[in-house]
C-alpha cells in the first residue's frame, strides 16, 4: 500500500509538471489552433534562466527561499518576454496564412531556440542547485515524498487555482475564452484579439518557465534538450485531455503522469512510454476529442 | 454620419466588392438587400475592419476608418450583429453582455445600458447565468442585439436578424429595432434576405448584386419597384 | 636499371637462404589488417611485435633461439583470414599474434586449432571468442566488451557485499549491452540475485517511479548501465529519497561531467574505467621505443600488441618448449609484466589484470580502487 501510494505520489509530481505545461499548449492551442511547438524550448529557457540568476545570488551571498523566489521572477519574466517575441515574429505574421505555415514556422522555432541556447550556453549538462530546501516538517516523510516534490505539487496547485480565477472571473479571463470561442466575434465585440493572443503566449510561457525551475531544482540538472522531451509529453497530455481545454490538460496531464509512474512501477519502466501512447490512442479512439474536448463542428 | 467611397474588398483573389458606394445619415434606418453572396456580409466586415477593403475610403463621423483595427472601429461606436448571431457559446448570458461591453470603463453607464437591454428582453434576465450556447435561436438572436448595444453605439450594424427565426419573432425584432432608433436615436445598417420586412422598417434602401450596389432609393419607392418587386419580395 | 635488378634478386636469394640456413627460428606470425582502410588497426601490432622481438632477441632471443616473424595481412576479412591462417600454419609459425578484428580472428581460429597453435589477439573484444568455449587455442591482451560488467558484477557482490542487486540501463546500445552482460554474470553467481532488470527512458522528466521500484525491490546495489545524465538523475533522486543503496556503473558514467552534475550526490558512486597503465615503466619503454624508430606515437592496439608478444615469448620460454599443452599451462599459471600491467590467462583465454578498475567518487574525484 506504501508502494501504491508512493508512485501515486510520483505520478502526481510528474503530472504536474506535465501540466504546466500543457497549459501553455492548450491555451494557445484554443485561441488561435495552433500547436506551439517552441513552448517546450521556454520551459528550458525558464530553467536555464533561474539557474543563471540562482547562481549569481548564491555568488552574492543568498540563500534559501529567496533564491527561489527571486531566481522564479525572473526566470517568468524572461520566459514571458520570450514567449511574446515568439509570437510575434513566429506566429504573428503568418495569421492569415494556410495552417501549416505557422506549424512549420513553429518547429523552426523549436530548433532555432535549442540551437540558440546550445551555442549561447553548452552542450553538457549544467548542474541545477537545489533551491527547495528541506523542510523540517517533511523530515519523516522525506524518504516517501520529497520537499522539492511537495513544492512541486503545491505550487502547481496554487498556479492552477490562480490561473482558473483569471479565466473565469476577470474580465481579461473572459475575452480569452470569447476569444477562444469565436476570434471574430470577440474582434465585433472590440476585443484587441491580437492582444489577447499575445497574453495567451505569456501566461502560458510563465507557467512553463514554473514548471521548468522546479523540475530542474527537483532533478538536478539541465541541458538544452530537456523541453524536448518534456514538451512532447506534455503536449500529449494536452491532446488526451482535450486539446483546447483547460481543466482537461490538467486532467490529462495527471492521468499521463500516474500512468507512467504505475506502469513503471507494476510492469517496467521499459513499457513506461508505450502504456502512455496506448492510452492516448485508446482515448482518441473512443473519444476523439480527449477526455474533456469538445467535438467542434467544423465551421464553413 | 458614414461615407463607404468606391470600396473594394477581395478574399484572397476573390474580389467580393467591386466599388461599392453607400451614405447612410445621423438617425437613419437604411436597408441593404440582395441575394445571397451579392456582398451584403462582405460590406458589414469591411465597416467593422475584420475584412478591411483594399481601396477606397470609409469615413465614420468625418473620421477614415478602413485602415482601423476592428476593436478601434467599436471604440468609435460602430457595433455589429453579425449574421448568425455569433453567441460565445461557453459563456453565460451575462458574460456575453458583459462582452459586448469590452471596451466601456463606465461603470454606471453599463449598469443602465444592462438594465435597458434587460427590460428590452426580460427573458434574458431569467436566463442571466445560463450558457449562450444553450438559447434558442430567438433568444439567441435578443441576446446578440443586446450585446451589441452594450458597446452603446452610434451606428448599429444588423446582418440577417430575422434568419431561421418564427415570423412572431420576426416581427418583435424588427419591432425593436424600429424602438432602438426611434428611443436612442441609434442609426441602423440593416442588412436582410427578408426585403419585405426591411423594406418597412427602413427610410432608405440599396440593391446589391455581385458586389454592386443597383439600386438607391427611398424604402417606399423601392418596395413599389417593380423590378425589386419580382426579384426580392416574390410578389 | 639492370645492374638494381639483378642486385636485388641476389640479394633476395640471400635473405632466402639465410631463412632457410637458419631454420631453427621460433616463428611467431603476426596477422591482421596491413593494406586497406583498416590498416591502421593493424600496422600498430605490427611494430609492437618488430620492437618485442628485437628486445628479446638482443637478450638472447626464446630457448637460446632468436624469434622470426612471419607478418600476414588478412585485411580484416574473414574470408581472406582463412587463407592467411593457412599459410602462417604452412609456414611453421609457433605461434600467432592477431587476428585484429574480431570477425576474421573467429574465421582463422578452427585452423590455426587444427594445427595445434595458440593464437592471442591484442584487440578482438567480442566476448563469444572467450567465452563460447568454441575457441580453446584463442587469448587475448584486451578486454572483452563484457569485462565492465563482468568487474561491475564482482564488484557489488564481492567487495560491497550486494545480495540483491536491481541491474537498470538506458535502453541504448552500450548501457543495455553492459546490462545484460551484468545480469548473465549475477545470475551464473550463487550468493547474488537480480531483483529487478529494467530500461529507463533517456531524458525522460523525473525517474521518481523506477527509484522508488529500486526501494521496493529491496536492492542493496544498482548497476546501471548507461550514460552520466540519467544516472546522475538517478543517484541523485536516490539519494534525495534517502536511500542508502550503493550505485555500481560503467565507463559512461566515470565521466568528470557526472560529479560535476551530481555533485554531492555523487559521493560514494561506483564506475568502472579502463585501468591507468601511463605510469608504468614498460608501457613507458615501449612508448620510448616506438618513438625513437618511427618518429611518432603509436596508433591502436599497440600496447596490447606489445603485451601479446612478450606473454607468447614468455610462456614458451617458461615452458622449456613450443608443445601446444605447455605453452597454454604457462599462459594460465605465469605472470609477466607488460606494457598493459602484470598480467596471466584465465582459462577461458581472457588476461586477468587488464582492461577496467573500479572507481569510486570521494571527494569530488573518481579514486581508482584497488
Amino acid at each position: 500500500m506504501e508502494y501504491f501510494f508512493e508512485l501515486f505520489l510520483g505520478g502526481l509530481t510528474r503530472g504536474s509538471i506535465y501540466a504546466l505545461i500543457a497549459l501553455g499548449y492548450t491555451m494557445v492551442y484554443g485561441i488561435i489552433e495552433l500547436i506551439n511547438f517552441a513552448h517546450g524550448e521556454i520551459y528550458m529557457i525558464g530553467a536555464f534562466t533561474a539557474l543563471i540568476v540562482a547562481s549569481l545570488l548564491t555568488m552574492a551571498g543568498m540563500d534559501g527561499m529567496a533564491v527561489l523566489a527571486l531566481s522564479m521572477v525572473v526566470a517568468i519574466i524572461y520566459a514571458g518576454a520570450y514567449g511574446l517575441t515568439i509570437e510575434k515574429i513566429a506566429y504573428k505574421p503568418l495569421r492569415q496564412a494556410p495552417r501549416l505555415s505557422p506549424l512549420i514556422s513553429a518547429i523552426g522555432m523549436s530548433i532555432f531556440l535549442q540551437n540558440y541556447v546550445l551555442l549561447a550556453q553548452t552542450s553538457d549538462f549544467l548542474p541545477f542547485p537545489s533551491l527547495v530546501p528541506e523542510f523540517s516538517f517533511m523530515e519523516p516523510y522525506e524518504h516517501i515524498f520529497s520537499s522539492s516534490e511537495l513544492m512541486i505539487v503545491v505550487v502547481t496547485a496554487v498556479s492552477m487555482l490562480v490561473l482558473t480565477y483569471l479565466i473565469k472571473f476577470t474580465k481579461m479571463g473572459k475575452a480569452m475564452r470569447a476569444s477562444a470561442q469565436d476570434r471574430t466575434m470577440a474582434m465585433l465585440a472590440g476585443i484587441n484579439v491580437n492582444r489577447i493572443i499575445s497574453t495567451t503566449f505569456i501566461i502560458g510561457s510563465t507557467l512553463a518557465a514554473v514548471g521548468g525551475v522546479l523540475i530542474a531544482s527537483h532533478i538536478g540538472q539541465i541541458n538544452f534538450y530537456i523541453g524536448f522531451i518534456a514538451g512532447i509529453k506534455a503536449f500529449t497530455a494536452a491532446v488526451l485531455g482535450g486539446i483546447g481545454s483547460i481543466p482537461g490538460a490538467v486532467l490529462g496531464s495527471l492521468v499521463l503522469g500516474w500512468t507512467e509512474s504505475f506502469a513503471t512501477g507494476y510492469v517496467s519502466s521499459d513499457y513506461e512510454d508505450v502504456f502512455a501512447f496506448t492510452l492516448l490512442v485508446l482515448i482518441l479512439i473512443f473519444r476523439p476529442a480527449g477526455i474533456l474536448g469538445k467535438t467542434k463542428t467544423q465551421k464553413v | 454620419m458614414l461615407k463607404i467611397d468606391n470600396i473594394k474588398t477581395f478574399y484572397g483573389n476573390i474580389q467580393a466588392l467591386k466599388g461599392v458606394t453607400i451614405e447612410v445619415s445621423e438617425g437613419e434606418v437604411i436597408t441593404l438587400i440582395g441575394a445571397n453572396g451579392a456582398g451584403k456580409t462582405t460590406t458589414l466586415m469591411s465597416i467593422s475592419g475584420v475584412v478591411p477593403p483594399r481601396s477606397g475610403e470609409i469615413t465614420f463621423q468625418g473620421e477614415k476608418i478602413h485602415k482601423k483595427s476592428p476593436d478601434e472601429i467599436v471604440k468609435l461606436g460602430i457595433s455589429q450583429v453579425p449574421e448568425g448571431r455569433r453567441i460565445f457559446p461557453g459563456l453565460s448570458v451575462m458574460e456575453n453582455l458583459e462582452m459586448g461591453a469590452f471596451l466601456r470603463t463606465d461603470k454606471a453607464g453599463i449598469k443602465e445600458d444592462l438594465d435597458y437591454v434587460l427590460d428590452l428582453f426580460p427573458i434574458l434576465a431569467e436566463r442571466k447565468s445560463q450558457a449562450g450556447g444553450t438559447l434558442s435561436g430567438g433568444e439567441q438572436q435578443m441576446l446578440a442585439i443586446s450585446r451589441a448595444l452594450m458597446a452603446k453605439p452610434k451606428l448599429l450594424l444588423l446582418d440577417e436578424p430575422s434568419l431561421g427565426l418564427a415570423p412572431l419573432i420576426v416581427k418583435r425584432i424588427f419591432d425593436i429595432i424600429t424602438k432602438i432608433n426611434q428611443e436612442h436615436n441609434t442609426t441602423i445598417f440593416l442588412v436582410e434576405q427578408n426585403a419585405n420586412m426591411a423594406l418597412q422598417v427602413a427610410h432608405r434602401g440599396y440593391v446589391m448584386e455581385n458586389g454592386m450596389i443597383t439600386l438607391v432609393d427611398d424604402a417606399k419607392k423601392l418596395a413599389a419597384n417593380e423590378e425589386v418587386k419580382k426579384a426580392y419580395l416574390g410578389i | 636499371m639492370k645492374k638494381l635488378m639483378t642486385i636485388s634478386i641476389a640479394a633476395l636469394a640471400l635473405s632466402l637462404a639465410g631463412s632457410a640456413l637458419a631454420a631453427d627460428t621460433i616463428k611467431l606470425g603476426v596477422a591482421g589488417p596491413h593494406s586497406g582502410d583498416l590498416a591502421s588497426y593493424g600496422i600498430p601490432t605490427v611494430r609492437a611485435a618488430e620492437l618485442a622481438v628485437a628486445d628479446i632477441n638482443a637478450a638472447g632471443g626464446v630457448l637460446g633461439k632468436q624469434v622470426e616473424l612471419l607478418v600476414e595481412d588478412d585485411v580484416c576479412k574473414p574470408e581472406i583470414a582463412t587463407n592467411t591462417a593457412s599459410k602462417l600454419v604452412s609456414d611453421g609459425a609457433v605461434v600467432v599474434l592477431g587476428h585484429i578484428c574480431s570477425g576474421a580472428t573467429k574465421a582463422a581460429l578452427g585452423i590455426y586449432n587444427d594445427a595445434k597453435i595458440i593464437v592471442m589477439s591484442p584487440s578482438a573484444t567480442n566476448p563469444a571468442l572467450t567465452q563460447s568455449g568454441d575457441y580453446p587455442n584463442f587469448y587475448r591482451t584486451i578486454a572483452s566488451d563484457d569485462l565492465q560488467a563482468k568487474l561491475g558484477a564482482e564488484f557489488a557482490v564481492n567487495t560491497l557485499g550486494a545480495k540483491k542487486i536491481a541491474v537498470i540501463h538506458d535502453k541504448g546500445d552500450y548501457g543495455k549491452g553492459y546490462a545484460e552482460f551484468a545480469k548473465a554474470f549475477l545470475e551464473k553467481m550463487d550468493n547474488a540475485e537480480v531483483v529487478l532488470f529494467e530500461g529507463v527512458t533517456p531524458g525522460a522528466v523525473d525517474y521518481s517511479a523506477i527509484v522508488q521500484k529500486i526501494k521496493h525491490s529491496g536492492a542493496d546495489a544498482v548497476i546501471y548501465g548507461g550514460y552520466h545524465p540519467e544516472a546522475s538523475k538517478i543517484v541523485t533522486q536516490m539519494k534525495k529519497k534517502k536511500m542508502d543503496t550503493y550505485f555500481v556503473s560503467d565507463d559512461g558514467v566515470k565521466d568528470e561531467t557526472f560529479i560535476k552534475v551530481a555533485g554531492e550526490f555523487a559521493e560514494g558512486v561506483y564506475a568502472s574505467g579502463p585501468m591507468d597503465v601511463s605510469n608504468l615503466p614498460l608501457f613507458q619503454k615501449a612508448l620510448k621505443e616506438h618513438k625513437d624508430k618511427f618518429g611518432e606515437d603509436p596508433g591502436a592496439f599497440f600496447k596490447e600488441g606489445y603485451a601479446a608478444t612478450v606473454a607468447l615469448m614468455n610462456a614458451i620460454e617458461k615452458a622449456g618448449s613450443t608443445e601446444y599443452a605447455a605453452i597454454e599451462a604457462k599462459l594460465r599459471s605465469e605472470y609477466v609484466d607488460t606494457p598493459v600491467g602484470k598480467i596471466s590467462f584465465d582459462e577461458k583465454g581472457d588476461a586477468i589484470g587488464v582492461g577496467f578498475s573500479m572507481y569510486k567518487v570521494i571527494d569530488g574525484k573518481y579514486v581508482e580502487q584497488k
